[in-house]
């Protein structure tokens, strides 16, 4: 299973994606990832270890991260390999979505500032 | 290759083997594998969506520089090239997910024809041997 999902600290969810997210692994993360969508606030997809992703597995994501910030929430994604960032950054997510490098800079853009 | 699920995960072992025979270098497989991905999604989900699975046939050459892929389907008409560009999504609610893979296609391959003949789609996609 391409998916995986892990409890942080305080309400947050990291979704641990590996291996290629093609039509294959799209279709193993899609139920998966539309229920993240619709009960978590805080959301980390870490990409680090998925070293393929096309347009059916960036939609995953993309209304999965659309469910969560209509419900007030926040998605970031987490250090996708170059291959992987250029994918995203030519489909415009980038433009949608914080990218963080590290899981420290991840959790402080999903933690909502005090006050 | 027919449209079915099972037989779609089929294509990339075929295209690693493919582009080792042809000794593609890495950077131009990455982007052949984005590309192919988003042209068979096509056929899958729109040319042979309403039916039964259709034949899918993906060939792989080189000739005068250049790596050349050809897919060919017997689904309804569909030319790619002539579909606008999407622009990029400006906001979240904007994003279009589905129509993010022509921006892809085009990105991963700038060199795209597309023919009709006779009942079949053929969709070549040419991809330079020189680094540019």
């Amino acid at each position: 299973m391409p998916i995986f999902i892990e409890d942080l600290a305080n309400g947050i969810t990291k979704v641990v994606l590996t291996g290629r997210i093609d039509i294959a692994g799209s279709a193993e993360i899609d139920m998966p990832m539309s229920i993240i969508g619709g009960s978590r606030q805080a959301v980390i997809v870490d990409l680090s270890g998925v070293n393929f992703i096309a347009s059916l597995g960036l939609r995953s994501i993309v209304l999965a991260g659309k469910t969560v910030m209509r419900r007030g929430g926040t998605m970031v994604l987490l250090a996708p390999q170059p291959a992987v960032e250029e994918v995203i950054t030519t489909s415009g997510i980038d433009e949608l979505f914080v990218i963080s490098r590290d899981e420290a800079a991840a959790i402080a853009a999903v933690t909502p500032s005090p006050g | 290759m027919t449209s079915v699920m099972a037989d779609l995960g089929r294509l990339y072992p075929w295209l690693d083997d493919a582009a080792k025979h042809f000794n593609l270098p890495p950077k131009m497989l990455e982007g052949m594998h984005v590309a192919l991905e988003e042209v068979v999604m096509n056929v899958a989900m729109h040319g042979y969506a309403h039916g039964t699975p259709g034949e899918i046939i993906v060939h792989l050459g080189t000739e005068s520089g250049a790596a050349v892929l050809r897919v060919e389907d017997y689904g309804p008409p569909f030319d790619p090239t002539s579909v606008q560009v999407p622009a990029k999504p400006v906001s979240l609610e904007d994003a279009d997910a589905g129509g993010l893979g022509l921006n892809l296609l085009r990105h991963f391959c700038e060199d795209i024809s597309y023919v009709r003949e006779a009942d079949s789609n053929r969709l070549t996609l040419r991809f330079p041997l020189e680094v540019s």
